[in-house]
């Protein structure tokens, strides 16, 4: 059987608002227990909350501080999305076309940078969709970079899962979450 | 303390994916039930509160019989006291009064007022070896008895386990019932449930440092590429980790070394992720693989000393393992084309893992030598990221059984299966927090 000895509660000093109070001031007292005395104050299990203040740091409902101003602006330029197949990096056909067309948008507007926004449907482990993202993001700036965009014009970014442009659980809309989109940066 | 769990395995006859319950593969030969008896705890407070004396036993018992090892004995079946009178100055209780009935555990206490506030003191007594096991008292606020009675059923637990039960243990988890993903920590009954971040960007994969005051994540927060921020009890603004770490790829999925003085984490490079170690401010970085292919998921072994984490690099996602400094990598998971999110037992017996069978997911144990291979948790939707009780016999895991993704637990033995998130957004990403003051 293992016993513990004396030992610092869990929350002490860390407690904030309500928390402080019913925190503050349970400091160990002498004791002639087995186990040395501990608080068990504050909400949660463990005494004090985690939570960030409320604070508008100017994301407002932009995806991950991106402005809808970049894309609107990629659209608006006739840059299109690149779709891909459930699991798949590797560009298909109407993949490579799409980007033959985009080569030829980057290609009038070189003071344009652009970031690629690498996009999966919502199947399987989040983290491994971060992943994904990024390799679907790798490879149209590969495939742009060959066709001849210098690389300084191109950056590229994940969402995995996090981002899906259509709601709901089937594949068409799976079809259409799993995609890199096109954005101007500012 | 190392324990030796689930040593059997069953195999379930029946067909689980046709159920909608998990299917029950493992089965802990040392698990048993106990049976306590609690004994209305003295009151000796400066205000006798015979009502906050009831809250206290009640919430003993629901915590007892919610860590899934304790039955209560009906009080009307004691042959001894029903309440304490003291704990000292007092013959100790008749062992055979409470063996007679069937108790394993008698549980005394008492309530006093000290000038600092409110003392539950209590003592466990093991009434088949008539041996007292644990005396132990907590403070807190007249209003902390809920959390105080969680703490006591968990020391209840460990004194006859080993291991100190779940009960006053959290998850945290990712959620979209605001609008944005972000982070949530709730009590491991599903109450209590709050916002940890409210940035309004995209927050993912939280994990707990060890002493359970922090949970690291990954967030957008800063617009750019995302990176790690870590949350601490009390403190409203996140903290940055890894700031020495000077460059502008993306980071994610950071986790914590058993001993909390390491992070390991994901860091992609020229778009292909590798696996890193650094200190938390990002010193003394260690690169652990470096192939084009996709590696990910970093999961320390209880000691430490060993990684399991997932890579395509066979063309497909597997589960492989490693040591801590990336030496001797070799394959774990073979079965099926997609086997991800591995997470360590508390007991380093088993890795918990998410496999693709047919178009949607299930959890499995693997052993870390691969020799044995089970499902734990089958259904026809997805059940999602497995993550362990720090009791070792429940698993926390996210699941689209009910539509959207909710937060589920489940006991090692496929019983007991929970669902703790309801009718809000998506819920997703649960990582289940430490014992509260342990280490």
């Amino acid at each position: 059987m293992m016993f513990q000895n004396a030992r610092r509660g869990p929350g002490m000093g860390l407690g904030s608002g309500l928390t402080v109070l019913a925190v503050l001031g349970l400091l160990a007292l002498a004791c002639s227990s087995d186990d040395g005395p501990e608080a068990a104050g504050g909400s949660g299990s463990g005494g004090g909350t985690f939570g960030e203040s409320i604070v508008d740091d100017g994301m407002g409902d932009s995806i991950a501080g991106r402005s809808p101003e970049g894309t609107a602006e990629a659209r608006r330029l006739g840059l299109r999305t690149v779709y891909f197949d459930y699991d798949q990096s590797s560009l298909r056909q109407d993949g490579r076309d799409t980007l033959r067309h985009n080569y030829n948008v980057l290609r009038q507007r070189t003071d344009v940078r652009v970031e690629m926004q690498g996009n999966c449907d919502e199947r399987g482990s989040s983290e491994y969709n971060f992943a994904l993202g990024e390799s679907r993001a790798q490879a149209v700036r590969n495939y742009l970079v060959q066709l001849g965009v210098p690389p300084s014009q191109l950056t590229t970014v994940s969402f995995g899962e996090e981002n899906p442009s259509v709601s709901g659980h089937g594949e068409s809309a799976w079809a259409k979450n799993r995609r890199v989109d096109f954005a101007v940066l500012p | 303390m190392r324990r030796l769990l689930l040593g059997l395995l069953l195999f379930s006859a029946a067909p689980a994916w046709a159920a909608d319950r998990p299917a029950v593969v493992v089965t802990d030969p040392n698990a048993r039930t106990f049976k306590a008896a609690l004994q209305r705890f003295a009151d000796h407070q400066a205000v006798p509160d015979p009502k906050r004396v009831t809250a206290l036993r009640e919430g003993i018992g629901r915590a007892l019989v919610f860590s899934g090892v304790f039955e209560l004995i009906d009080p009307r079946a004691y042959l001894g006291p029903g309440g304490t009178v003291a704990l000292d100055g007092v013959p100790p209780p008749v062992c055979s009064d409470w063996s007679q009935i069937g108790s394993d555990a008698l549980v005394e206490g008492m309530l006093v007022t000290e000038p600092r506030g409110m003392v539950v003191e209590f003592r466990i007594w093991d009434a088949v070896r008539c041996k007292r096991l644990k005396r132990k008292r907590y403070f807190g606020s007249p209003t902390d008895v809920g959390v105080i009675s969680r703490r006591i059923a968990d020391d209840i637990v460990e004194a006859f386990t080993g291991r100190p039960g779940m009960s006053s243990t959290e998850i945290a988890f990712i959620s979209d019932r605001k609008g944005h993903k972000e982070v949530f920590v709730m009590n491991v009954d599903g109450s209590a449930l709050r916002a940890a971040t409210s940035n309004r960007s995209i927050n993912a994969f939280p994990a707990w440092a060890p002493g359970g005051n922090e949970i690291v994540y990954t967030s957008y927060r800063h617009g750019g590429q995302p990176t790690l921020f870590l949350l601490t009890r009390g403190r409203r603004q996140p903290g940055r980790l890894l700031s020495k770490v000077d460059d502008t790829a993306p980071i994610y999925r950071g986790v914590f070394n058993p001993s909390g003085n390491r992070l390991a984490f994901v860091r992609s490079v020229n778009g292909a992720p590798d696996i890193f170690t650094s200190r938390r401010d990002g010193r003394s970085l260690s690169r652990l693989t470096s192939h084009r292919a996709i590696d990910i998921s970093p999961a320390w072994s209880p000691d430490g000393k060993r990684m399991a984490f997932v890579s395509d690099r066979s063309g497909a996602p597997q589960v492989y393992m490693m040591d801590s400094d990336g030496e001797n990598v070799r394959r774990l998971t073979f079965n099926g084309s997609y086997n991800t999110s591995p997470a360590w037992s508390p007991d380093g017996a088993w890795i918990a893992y998410e496999s693709r069978v047919g178009g949607q997911f299930d959890i499995w144990l693997i052993d870390p030598e691969g020799r044995s291979n089970v499902p734990l948790v089958t259904h026809p939707r997805s059940d999602e990221s497995p993550s362990w009780a720090p009791d070792g016999r429940w698993i926390a895991f996210a699941s689209t059984r009910r539509g959207r993704a909710d937060i589920y637990t489940v006991g090692i033995d496929g019983n007991n299966l929970r669902q703790l998130t309801s009718g809000g957004g998506n819920n997703t990403s649960p990582a289940w927090g430490p014992q509260p003051g342990r280490r």
